[in-house]
C-alpha cells in the first residue's frame, strides 16, 4: 500500500508508515540475510534501500527516489541509533 | 612519518568536563556553515545530533525521520539530515539527527568512523588521531614488544619481565 500524501510536515506519520511497511514487508527477509546494515524506507512507494552504513542506504534512497521521504532503521535494533540521555518530553512534532 | 607529524584534531574540555570539538557545519551551501563547539559522546553511536532550531539557517538537506533508543530504554522518533561536518582541512558528510528540543551539539560513534579517526583521551586532555596512523604505530608497538620482550617460558624467575599486555 502506498500513500503519496505523506510528508514531512507530519514527522508522526512518515515514522508510523515507516515502522509499518518494513515489519509487514521487509522485516523478515532483511533479518534474515542483513543483520547489522541499515534501511531506508521510501515512505510515499514502500520501496526499500539498504546500506552498510547510514550514509549508502540514503544515497542508495536518493539514488531510486531523488525526492522521497525516507525513514531509517537499522535491521534487527528497535532503533537506528542509541543516544546516551534519558527521555524527555521534548520531541513535541512526533507527538 | 615521525611522530610530531601524525595528524590529529585537538579537543578541549568545557566548564561541565565535557570533552569538546570546534566543528563547522553546513548543507547544500559551505556559504551558509557556522562553527559549532560539539560534545563528544561515545554513549551516542550516531554521526551528529543538535537541535532543529540551530539547523535551519545551515541548509541541510532533509532526509525524513529515525527512531532512536534513549539511556532509559524507551524510543525517541527524530528527523534527519545530511549535512557536511568540516574540522581544518577534512571535510565529511553523514547523517545528522535533529532534536526538537533544546539540546547540545554531540558527535558521537559514527562521527569517528566517517572522519577515520581513533579517540585518545584522559581528564586532561584529548585528540582525535588518524586511525590508519594508529593502527599502523600500534601495530609496529606491538612487533617491537615481541622482539624486546622474552618468550614467557623463560621469564618465570625473578627479575624476569612484567607480564606482556596485547594492544
Amino acid at each position: 500500500m502506498t500513500d503519496m500524501s505523506l510528508s514531512l510536515s507530519n514527522p508522526k506519520a512518515v515514522v508510523e508508515a515507516g515502522e509499518r511497511i518494513y515489519k509487514e514487508k521487509y522485516q523478515r527477509e532483511f533479518e534474515a540475510a542483513h543483520l547489522g546494515k541499515f534501511a531506508v524506507i521510501e515512505v510515499k512507494t514502500a520501496k526499500a534501500y539498504l546500506g552498510d552504513t547510514p550514509e549508502d542506504a540514503f544515497e542508495n534512497g536518493r539514488k531510486g527516489t531523488p525526492e522521497g521521504v525516507f525513514h531509517l532503521i537499522k535491521v534487527g535494533s528497535p532503533g537506528a541509533y542509541r543516544v546516551s540521555y534519558a527521555g524527555s518530553a521534548s520531541d513535541w512534532l512526533f507527538q | 612519518m615521525s611522530a610530531t607529524q601524525v595528524p590529529h584534531l585537538t579537543g578541549s574540555f568545557n566548564s561541565a568536563g565535557s570533552p569538546t570539538l570546534k566543528i563547522s557545519i553546513y548543507g547544500v551551501l559551505e556559504q551558509a556553515k557556522k562553527e559549532f563547539e560539539a560534545i563528544v559522546d561515545t554513549g551516542f553511536s550516531g554521526f551528529l545530533s543538535m537541535p532543529i532550531v540551530e539547523a535551519f539557517p545551515l541548509a541541510l538537506v532533509l532526509t525524513g525521520t529515525t527512531t532512536t533508543i534513549l539511556a532509559d530504554g524507551s524510543q525517541s522518533f527524530k528527523f534527519t539530515a545530511l549535512g557536511h561536518v568540516k574540522i581544518a582541512d577534512q571535510d565529511e558528510v553523514g547523517v545528522i539527527l535533529l532534536n526538537t528540543g533544546q539540546s547540545d551539539v554531540l558527535v558521537g560513534m559514527e562521527f569517528l568512523r566517517v572522519f577515520k579517526r581513533t579517540l585518545i583521551m584522559s581528564h586532561r586532555a584529548f585528540v582525535l588521531m588518524d586511525t590508519e596512523t594508529m593502527e599502523k604505530a600500534w601495530h609496529s608497538l606491538s612487533e617491537f614488544m615481541k622482539d624486546e620482550v622474552p618468550p614467557e617460558s623463560d621469564s618465570t624467575g625473578p627479575g624476569s619481565a612484567p607480564p606482556r599486555t596485547d594492544i
